[in-house]
């Protein structure tokens, strides 16, 4: 079995569009929260998003996606090795497009993002894309990460890309999912979550490849399971237990014990429900073990289809640095994990971290990542 | 796993085939009528009725309804469903669900948009819930208790090759010991031009040395070449399969 090297890591967010900037902003516990300018919210309750700044609409495709994969892909290594695949995730693409041609504007070309990465890099083979709700990213990683340890890829993109739309927004709106205020993951007095943008890209390679081509890895993909709770549509079980088969299976693939993770970096999106289900699964999982545990989303909100792969980046990073960000927007965290979040940035020691995400349609996903040596 | 076993040819037994498209709904094997065929695809009221809770499929909207239905009908055709009374036999089924789709549910994405352009205080939630591809996955899920893997391939063109090739990798990687594969789609304005046609059909692929019983036929594929066997028939998809079927 081949390992799973990351070799190459992009990311733009409201809080920045390197990832090296999106991570040092995040330690400092920054949230880009703001009032949303894109459409008006006169209608809506909440009135707030992680917006990126001046994410312009391009004109032939009439959709800020296009703009947002530019701005993603603007410094990342090139070339790609000629035997390098595609994996891609969206939720909802150009959506953006589709509102002005349900609004009766002139239609504009489809974007179809995954053609556009491919001739971005010169491949042929735009690959496929996957949707899968709220872990589509995670899942595009998931399957990555089995084609290149079976031998069947040496070599994969994956790319993951959401913007903010009316569209998406007044769903959610729709469902009182979102917050009022501030999201708050974890806290005792969490009310919804905030939507956000971005997008986040990883290329993958097995040990063999990497090694072939110079490359030292910026971490390994270790494990990775999915599993559905078969519970309801749109919320989650609350026991937990699809993400619980989800981790299991990833720590069965990795050969490794609960007790070897080190750190977590869970979906919380604020909600009450799922981040009651992933504080119930944890328990399970780990027991008495308080392992400590963050969400980004109260500092770059929910990035729906993006957000595995750009937690991920930023999982990279936590895991070289051995630090997790601050969850953003905590004050009081519920009483049984007191000691595991934090608004403050949290030290850990150890090899493995854990990164899950769930989704409608009872959907789960597990990801392990050791760092490099 | 090693390499040299996983770049070997994947393969899996057929048991099961369900599809609801303008030929009608059914399951198993045809009279040689062409299943992928132009017009719109009835609501299968009369399968969705047939399981438990019939009554609440109603609120589902048709690109749901229709996937539902033929995800239910290849599982019955399979042998997983006991009958009309307790889907799922009461098990939680070790099966993951794989769906292509050209359309995506576009059509309820329209109908949720109006009714954010009429009043976005009243924006629907239950159109927004089914405005994901892979709504109806979830809704088959519960309502057949699997807890596999469960995602939607978007495709430019419907064909359904990488949801094929992907439910043969699940069971190669031993996630799953069945995995159902198919394409849902119902696009927004009918269209004569083949393949873009709207319609759900879906195969149960099972792990060979697990399948008990009749089965239709041993899928295979290279893992490094396109294409696919049906026993040692060439075929480039699941549209050109459900031909030979």
């Amino acid at each position: 079995m081949n390992e799973v090297w990351v070799v190459a890591t992009a990311a733009v967010s409201a809080l920045g569009e390197k990832r090296s900037e999106i991570w040092q902003r995040l330690l400092t516990g920054e949230s880009a929260m703001a009032p949303i300018q894109r459409f008006a919210t006169d209608p809506y309750y909440c009135k707030i998003a992680a917006e990126i700044k001046d994410l312009q609409t391009d004109p032939q495709f009439a959709s800020r996606l296009p703009t947002l994969l530019k701005r993603l892909f603007q410094d990342f290594p090139a070339p790609l090795p000629d035997n390098c695949a595609l994996i891609g995730a969206t939720l909802k693409g150009d959506i953006d497009r589709q509102e002005k041609i349900w609004q009766g504007k002139p239609a504009a070309e489809k974007f179809a993002a995954a053609t556009w990465v491919a001739q971005h890099f010169g491949l042929d083979d735009p690959g496929i894309t996957i949707n899968a709700a709220c872990a589509s990213s995670t899942i595009a990683l998931t399957t990555a990460a089995g084609r290149i340890a079976s031998g069947q890829q040496e070599a994969i993109l994956v790319w993951a890309a959401e913007i903010l739309a009316e569209f998406v927004f007044a769903g959610f709106a729709s469902l009182q999912a979102l917050t009022p205020d501030c999201c708050r993951p974890f806290a005792k007095n969490r009310n919804g979550l905030a939507l956000g943008e971005g997008g986040a890209a990883l290329l993958l390679m097995s040990d063999r490849q990497a090694r072939k081509e110079g490359h030292k890895p910026l971490a390994k993909i270790r494990g990775w399971g999915v599993a559905n709770d078969a519970v309801h549509l749109t919320a989650p079980a609350q026991d937990g237990r699809g993400l619980i088969k989800a981790c299991r299976r990833a720590l069965n693939r990795a050969a490794l014990e609960a007790e070897e993770i080190a750190a977590i970096n869970a979906h919380g999106t604020g909600t009450i429900h799922n981040d009651g289900m992933e504080i119930a699964a944890f328990s399970e999982l780990f027991g008495r073990r308080k392992v400590p545990f963050h969400s980004i989303k109260g500092a770059l909100g929910h990035t729906l289809g993006a957000a595995g792969a750009l937690e991920t980046v930023i999982a990279v990073d936590s895991l070289k640095n051995q630090l997790l960000p601050p969850t953003t927007g905590l004050k009081e965290a519920e009483k049984e994990i007191a000691d595991q979040v934090s608004s403050e940035k949290q030290k850990f020691s150890g090899e493995h971290l854990l990164l899950t995400n769930s989704g409608f349609g009872g959907v789960n996903a597990a990801l392990i990542l050791a760092g490099s040596e | 796993m090693n390499t040299d076993k996983t770049t070997a040819r994947m393969s899996a037994r057929i048991t099961g085939l369900g599809w609801v498209t303008a030929a009608g709904c059914g399951r198993g094997r045809t009279d040689g009528s062409p299943l992928w065929q132009a017009g719109e695809p009835k609501p299968p009221t009369s399968v969705l009725q047939t399981l438990r809770g019939g009554s609440r499929f109603g609120r589902l909207d048709l690109f749901s309804q229709i996937g539902v239905a033929a995800v239910s009908l290849a599982l019955e055709d399979a042998g997983h469903l006991d009958g009309t009374t307790s889907p799922g036999n009461g098990k939680n089924l070790n099966i993951g669900l794989i769906c292509a789709t050209a359309s995506s549910c576009e059509r309820t994405d329209h109908n949720f948009y109006k009714t954010v352009q009429d009043n976005p205080r009243l924006a629907s939630p239950g159109l927004f819930v089914y405005t994901l591809a892979t709504s109806f996955l979830g809704e088959a899920a519960l309502r057949f208790a699997i807890n596999g893997t469960s995602l939607a391939l978007i495709e430019p063109q419907p064909s359904g090759s990488d949801a094929l090739r992907l439910g043969l990798e699940q069971l190669s990687f031993g996630d799953e010991d069945v995995v159902i594969v198919g394409i849902c789609n119902l696009f927004e304005k009918a269209t004569t031009k083949a393949p873009f046609f709207s319609g759900a059909l879906f195969l149960v692929l099972e792990k060979e040395q697990k399948r008990q019983g009749s089965f239709y036929a041993t899928i295979s594929c290279n893992p490094k070449k396109s294409g696919f066997y049906y026993n040692d028939q060439a075929c480039a998809d699941i549209l050109s399969l459900i031909k030979i079927i």
